[in-house]
């Protein structure tokens, strides 16, 4: 006869066992900065994953070579000075005594080996992904140690705010890349930047260190901690509870009680992300929205004031332009359209709007209230007798719409530049080859919309570049190629006990200038 | 040497089964290129990425790609982090284990004697209460309730952390969450099991034959009372992985339910691929170790076997 162990000290065991090995997980410690946000980096290699979220990690290990101050506006970085000697020849003095993390010298080399991978394509230079930015690169060439020379196919009078976009221009060690190469340079990365990244654990935490030899002056927080927690919620409760002194992206719900909390702050600045209605068929005359007028109709019609408080408790700003406010050539004079429902019927009127239907789409979770903000639009439409119906998308359907060019009616669509340029959004959108470009005529070579823009792309005069866009501006708010909603507003939840923060349009929080 | 050979052909038509249907899906429903490319990525860009990708050959050619791999051991490597898939998610098996196997281990110390309580006490105040309590449990969802118990016991009182793996003090807020389904099912299935056992003849006969309360219950009524719940500790094994996935969300647990869920948002097709083929591996093998412990402990089984 076999024995048999009872089948209850069995389980009791099994479950004695399990809780006894659980204990043994060691204790986190305290005293350090720590900073919580929704999602992970996916890679240190900064060309290969250029998300909000992950720039907010890859910024603090490796450094730009012009960079933004608080305004938006460019400042010296790796670089101290740039200028463009003639049109197609940007000129670039480096900063002395720059080291890597590993002792490397930051010099022109590490500026050519960058520049040069991203503008190669992406799978043959270590899967970047920032070809389209880059791609206007002719040649690098190192003058000196400290000078660089950019030449590029075109005149090009953004480069220096796309050597300043915190999406992946961050500057890469060329020797020690060539060794480890780009896979090593992910794992184990080396920047320039005022911190070390010690441990990572994926969608967990990723621990730094201070760089004490930091060129910008040692940060003051010896160690940094970025927490994931993708729940708003649970990203609140960690803020709330005190395990954490600042969380990115504040739910608007949630402003309030932590407004209200002693020891707690919410900060907020206007992000460089617009929401808007895309629209699709207007040059091929589909449908009502090919008329301007009845494009008019519907901004006229919504209400965006109380989309944006009720849905946003007021965290965000109308817009009614086809850029950002924080985006050079912004146009500060035009104003977004009023809600006038008696205007809106008067148009529908005039352009003999017979009650086509006309769909308003959005995915659902892919922009913040989507879902909401369509259906509070549809009702809005409806009310002036416009034959609107909210209608949801999974996310893949509206991305190939878009993509494929084959929007019909409305989609809700968050536009966002990367270099804090007109240029960035509203040219890469309606300009040749961008995905909105056969929808309306303002993208044909004869209008006069695509002169200006045009223009502006490739002329070296910033006043010049800056009246065109004004005037492109007007004309966008008179044609409507979509209609401009609101713009978002970046928000953070800051501990009282953390100095020195501020909040930032390109979501980024600095740790090296925190303190406590 | 039949049943061996059994699992063998088991595991093959089941993971095969779950990682082609995968397979399919994944590629019918996205681009991963769409999400890895940033915002101002022109259609050049991502042609390149999808060659950088192999996503520009025929599916069918990557499918008799992937599988002639998945016979290697080799389940590709991830789009979004460009590591190995397999390296991933053996990362983060261990506390996806931790979380699962305190949450069961939870429910049957906690699930065992209450169900044995209201059994004994039935139609008490206590059986209604633990009845009532039990059923909760099985309706509350897993997000509400982890929400809850983070503003109450990590927010309010300050007593554990609110999310996070770290300390085993970490562990207790997601652990009870993902247990409460297990946990009220398997009270009630306790409470019925031993309340049916008690009306048993060879019960009536111990207790006929003057034995005390206690040695009736555990040695003749919770043993033969408690062979229907090993039944349901492996069919609770789908339910915890896939409540995991939330809890893990919830509570910012690092594991590789969350991992899978990220992984389909980014069109991650082999992270997702892997994923899948590792639970439907861990759902069939944990299954079977149910069915063979089932059979062990139950001369019943064994005889019918012979």
């Amino acid at each position: 006869m076999i024995a048999r162990p009872k089948i209850s000290r069995l389980l009791l065991a099994v479950s004695l066992l399990t809780l006894l090995w659980v204990a043994g997980v060691p204790r986190t410690e305290a005293a350090e900065l720590i900073l919580a946000k929704g999602t992970d980096v996916s890679s240190f290699d900064p060309g290969i994953n250029p998300t909000l979220d992950a720039q907010q990690v890859t910024a603090m290990i490796y450094d730009t070579l012009i960079g933004r101050d608080d305004k938006m506006q460019l400042k010296p970085a790796l670089a101290v000075s740039w200028r463009a000697l003639e049109p197609t020849v940007w000129q670039i003095k480096l900063r002395r005594g720059v080291k890597f993390h590993n002792g490397e010298p930051f010099d022109a080399r590490s500026v050519k080996f960058t520049l040069e991978r991203l503008s190669t394509p992406g799978d043959k230079a270590g899967g970047h992904v920032l070809y389209s930015s880059f791609s206007g690169i002719e040649r690098v060439d190192a003058v000196d140690d400290l000078t660089v020379n950019i030449k590029t196919k075109r005149s090009d009078p953004i480069l220096p705010a796309r050597l300043a976009q915190t999406f992946g221009a961050q500057m890469i060690p060329a020797e020690y890349t060539k060794k480890a190469g780009f896979p090593g340079l992910a794992k184990t990365p080396i920047g320039t930047g005022p911190y070390k990244l010690v441990s990572w654990q994926k969608d967990d935490r990723a621990v730094f260190e201070a760089n004490r030899d930091y060129w910008g002056g040692a940060p003051s927080m010896d160690k940094v901690v970025w927490r994931i927690i993708p729940d708003d919620l649970a990203r609140v409760s960690a803020l709330m509870a005190g395990e954490v002194h600042v969380i990115v992206r504040v739910p608007p719900d949630q402003v309030e009680p932590i407004s209200k909390r002693p020891g707690l702050a919410v900060q907020r600045s206007v992000a460089n992300v617009m929401n808007a209605f895309i629209i699709g068929g207007i040059a091929r005359g589909q449908g009502p929205l090919s008329d301007k007028r009845v494009r008019q109709a519907v901004a006229y019609a919504i209400d965006q004031k109380s989309i944006i408080d009720n849905l946003f408790r007021g965290l965000a700003v109308p817009i009614g332009q086809g850029s950002a406010s924080t985006d050079f050539g912004y146009n500060p004079d035009i104003k977004p359209y009023p809600y006038d429902p008696a205007k809106a019927k008067a148009l529908l009127a005039q352009a003999g709007y017979k009650g086509e239907p006309i769909a308003l789409r959005s995915a659902s979770g892919y922009i913040s209230n989507d879902v909401q903000i369509v259906a509070a639009a549809a009702e809005m439409l409806n009310k002036v007798g416009i034959n609107a119906k909210a209608e949801v998308v999974d996310i893949q359907t509206r991305l190939e719409m878009i993509k494929n060019a084959n929007v019909q009616g409305l989609v809700l669509a968050n536009p966002q530049g990367t270099n804090f340029d007109v240029d960035g959004v509203l040219w890469r959108l309606l300009g040749p080859g961008g995905i909105l470009a056969v929808h309306w005529q303002g993208s044909d070579p004869e209008h006069e919309f695509y002169k200006l823009m045009d223009e502006a792309r490739y002329s070296m005069d910033p006043k010049k570049r800056q009246a065109n866009y004004y005037r492109a501006a007007e004309i966008f708010a008179e044609e409507l190629p979509w209609i401009p909603l609101f713009q978002d507003l970046a928000t953070y939840g800051v501990s009282t006990k953390v100095k020195g923060f501020v909040p930032r349009s390109d979501w980024l929080v600095l740790p090296q200038r925190l303190g406590f | 040497m039949r049943r061996p050979l059994q699992l063998l052909a088991h595991l093959l038509v089941v993971t095969l089964g779950a990682v082609s249907l995968v397979f399919v899906a994944l590629r019918i429903t996205g681009d991963p290129a769409l999400m890895i490319a940033p915002p101002n990525a022109t259609e050049d860009d991502l042609a390149a990425i999808r060659r950088d990708l192999g996503l520009d050959r025929p599916p069918l050619v990557q499918y008799l790609d992937f599988l002639r791999k998945v016979t290697r051991g080799d389940l590709g490597e991830s789009l979004r982090y460009r590591r190995p898939a397999l390296e991933l998610i053996s990362e983060r098996a261990a506390a996806t284990l931790e979380l699962a196997g305190a949450a069961q281990g939870l429910a049957l110390l906690v699930a065992i004697p209450l169900g044995v309580l209201a059994a004994v006490r039935r139609s008490t105040w206590i059986d209604t209460l633990v009845t009532m309590l039990a059923t909760a449990g099985q309706s509350i969802p897993y997000f509400w309730l982890g929400l809850m118990g983070m503003v109450l016991f990590g927010v309010q009182l300050g007593w554990l952390p609110t999310s996070g793996r770290g300390s085993l003090s970490h562990l207790i807020l997601p652990a009870v969450t993902l247990s409460s389904y297990s946990l009220a099912s398997l009270t009630r299935l306790v409470r019925s099991s031993v309340v049916e056992v008690t009306r048993a003849d060879y019960v009536r006969t111990a207790r006929a034959k003057g034995l005390g309360g206690g040695v009736v219950l555990f040695k003749h009524t919770l043993k033969n009372a408690l062979i229907p719940v090993v039944t349901l500790l492996g069919l609770q094994v789908g339910g915890l992985l896939s409540g995991a996935v939330i809890v893990e969300t919830v509570f910012a647990w690092p594991g590789i339910g969350r991992l899978t869920v990220e992984a389909i948002h980014t069109r991650d097709y082999p992270l997702v691929q892997a994923g899948v083929l590792i639970m439907a591996l861990l759902f069939v093998v944990l299954n079977r170790a149910v069915d063979v412990g089932y059979r062990w402990l139950d001369p019943r089984l064994r005889a019918a076997d012979a």
